[in-house]
């Protein structure tokens, strides 16, 4: 079967998905904004809220007002939205495919599994991304109007480059949990993962205060590429110092790439041998 | 024209037994069988027979150790896309679908997979969820997970039926229906099979294999223990037939007779007067003992009032045959 035709599929069901569990989105959209809000404004319950901007200025050394900082916060809970939603489905989809449902004989009856597995990373991300941020253009609207479509015209790209980066790095993690070791609780990691991404990529505080190992883990994503690039563009607008980590997630797209590549064919071929 | 051409397949298993321990299991040892074109084929055997392990081998979700099987000429390992194109394979009926994904989505979800164009895997869904019944039962809106035991089996032959497959393999597709659900299934195989489709079953219902196979393929311990048509099966393992005759006139003469030209392994007689009603057990052809005693009831003065012959079952075939006791009767 062609790529097209598995696009095509993998389109539907996700759309059809979204449309059934679309209180669950509002929830996903939801909690990661007031949290993300909540994080950066916490400190006005103490003090006043020029106060905060004040302090916020001063730690990222560029004057920023009130709407640039909403602004930022909300687009960083963006980040967290996309992130809890394709670690979590690429690792727990996979599982629930072969263990719990039993649905990907259905896919495999139909194609390979390589192909199918290619075709739902890089096709599944960009679904994901869109659904898991939909209220952001809205949001961004209404706190600055133009301007907040602006921003969300260059954040936009970006989410869904580092959303398929993530999507390919969550099948690495997602194809050993399904085919080659015994859990019979995968949620478990993927509720571990996220968490560990997103503190360790520096989303709400300064990167060089996060421990070593929470970092480590985290560098292994693109994550902490992709909020370095949104904390430049946000807060300093387009600047050379984005080159650095572009470079560098582009690179980890390409390496994700190759090992999910020569991964999904090792997988296809020994998934055949023991039965799906 | 042959449709299922499996020559030599072997396969094993590696079963965990413990932490530690690794069993071999050898699910299909060098077992050979073909099936013919329009024709429905059953694959008969114990559980752990082997009978799934074929199937997903045919199916092409699972390779072989040794051996060539071929679908409509095309070879299940190298050839495999090929071969997916050509069949429907329902495996599993209690699941195998997306449970949040009502019927309906669930298909067209599977259509768009094979390669159909959006409109007509909608279209082509719809017809098939009204052969299957389920759009009778006003089910395909519903979520997966809500159906009933029977309405997954209509679902899984709504699937293997959505491409209008040249090839069906179908392993156990009525395992825990009710009767009206099972005749159901029943019958469109038989309509299936009435257009000119290939069939490949399995199941443990003789009653049901019985009254749809065209040919059976008996496997045990991954082994081909027996293959043919029901009707040569039951010569071939040479069961006893019970015969019930109720007759009027000289009966111990007519036994006699009857008796020296079939050889008769139990009788017994119960006396009405006049009448008399005969059962014996005689091991022969069905048309051999109906030709008998036709012949020796004209050479004779007898009068034959009822006569009955029941033969063996497929049942009482199986039976015999795994357990390697031809004489079980």
């Amino acid at each position: 079967m062609t790529f097209r035709s598995i696009i095509l599929a993998i389109l539907y069901r996700d759309i059809a998905l979204f449309r059934r569990w679309f209180s669950e989105y509002v929830v996903l959209w939801t909690l990661p904004l007031v949290f993300s809000i909540g994080a950066f404004f916490l400190p006005a319950t103490l003090f006043e809220v020029e106060a905060v901007v004040s302090r916020f200025s001063n730690i990222i050394g560029v004057e920023l007002d009130l709407v640039d900082i909403i602004l930022y916060a909300v687009t960083i809970s963006a980040i967290m939205s996309m992130t809890l939603l394709i670690v979590d489905e690429t690792i727990n989809t996979l599982y629930q495919e072969r263990k719990l449902v039993g649905s990907l004989q259905m896919v495999l009856e139909a194609t390979n599994l390589r192909t199918y597995l290619l075709c739902q990373a890089l096709i599944r991300p960009v679904i994901l991304v869109i659904a898991s941020t939909m209220y952001l253009p809205i949001a961004l609207f209404l706190i600055a109007k133009v301007k907040g479509l602006i921003v969300f015209a260059y954040v936009f790209p970006l989410l869904l480059i580092s959303g398929v980066a993530l999507g390919l790095y969550s099948l690495l993690i997602a194809i050993p949990i399904t085919f080659y070791v015994e859990i019979d609780r995968p949620w478990i990691i993927a509720s571990l993962l996220m968490p560990a991404l997103l503190a360790g990529s520096g989303i709400h505080i300064p990167i060089r205060l996060i421990p070593l190992g929470i970092k480590l883990i985290a560098y292994t994503s693109p994550l902490p590429y992709e909020c370095e690039i949104l904390r430049i563009m946000l807060l300093r607008g387009l600047n050379p110092d984005i080159l650095l980590p572009t470079t560098v997630i582009t690179i980890a797209l390409a390496v994700y790439m190759s090992i999910n590549v020569w991964f999904t064919m090792k997988t296809d071929r020994y998934s055949r041998k023991i039965g799906v | 024209m042959k449709c299922i051409d499996v020559i030599d397949i072997k396969k094993k298993y590696i079963a965990k037994e413990g932490l530690r321990k690794n069993k071999v299991v050898e699910a299909l040892n060098s077992v050979t069988f073909n099936v013919d074109k329009g024709t429905i084929h059953a694959l008969l055997g114990p559980n752990g027979a082997g009978k799934t392990t074929m199937i997903k081998i045919l199916a092409t979700l699972l390779l072989p150790d040794e051996g060539i099987a071929k679908v409509l000429g095309f070879d299940v390992v190298k050839e495999a896309d090929e071969v997916r194109r050509r069949i429907g394979v329902v495996l599993d009926v209690a699941k195998g679908f997306y449970s949040s994904l009502s019927g309906y989505e669930n298909l067209v979800f599977y259509g768009l997979l094979k390669g159909l164009s959006f409109s007509y895997a909608r279209r082509r869904t719809r017809e098939v969820l009204e052969l299957v019944g389920l759009e009778a039962m006003d089910a395909s809106k519903r979520s997966y997970h809500t159906y009933s035991l029977g309405m997954r089996a209509r679902l899984a032959m709504a699937k293997a039926l959505l491409t209008e497959p040249e090839l069906l393999l179908l392993d156990e597709p009525t395992l825990g229906l009710d009767v009206e659900s099972a005749r159901t299934v029943r019958k469109l195989m038989v309509e299936l099979a009435k257009e000119g489709r290939t069939i490949l079953v399995t199941g443990h219902n003789m009653f049901e294999i019985e009254q749809i196979a065209d040919r059976i393929t008996i496997i045990d311990k991954g082994r081909v223990i027996a293959n043919g048509a029901p009707q040569e099966l039951k010569d071939r393992v040479g069961l006893i037939h019970k015969i019930t005759l109720s007759i009027s006139g000289d009966t111990s003469k007519f036994l006699s007779v009857i008796g020296d030209k079939l050889g008769i392994e139990k009788l017994r007689i119960n006396d009405f007067g006049e009448n008399k009603v005969v059962i014996a057990y005689v091991k022969a052809k069905r048309g051999d003992i109906v030709q008998s005693i036709f012949d020796v009831m004209k050479s004779m003065d007898i009068k034959i009032l009822d006569l009955s012959i029941v033969e063996p079952t497929l049942e009482d075939v199986y039976i015999a045959i795994v357990r390697g006791d031809s004489n079980d009767l």
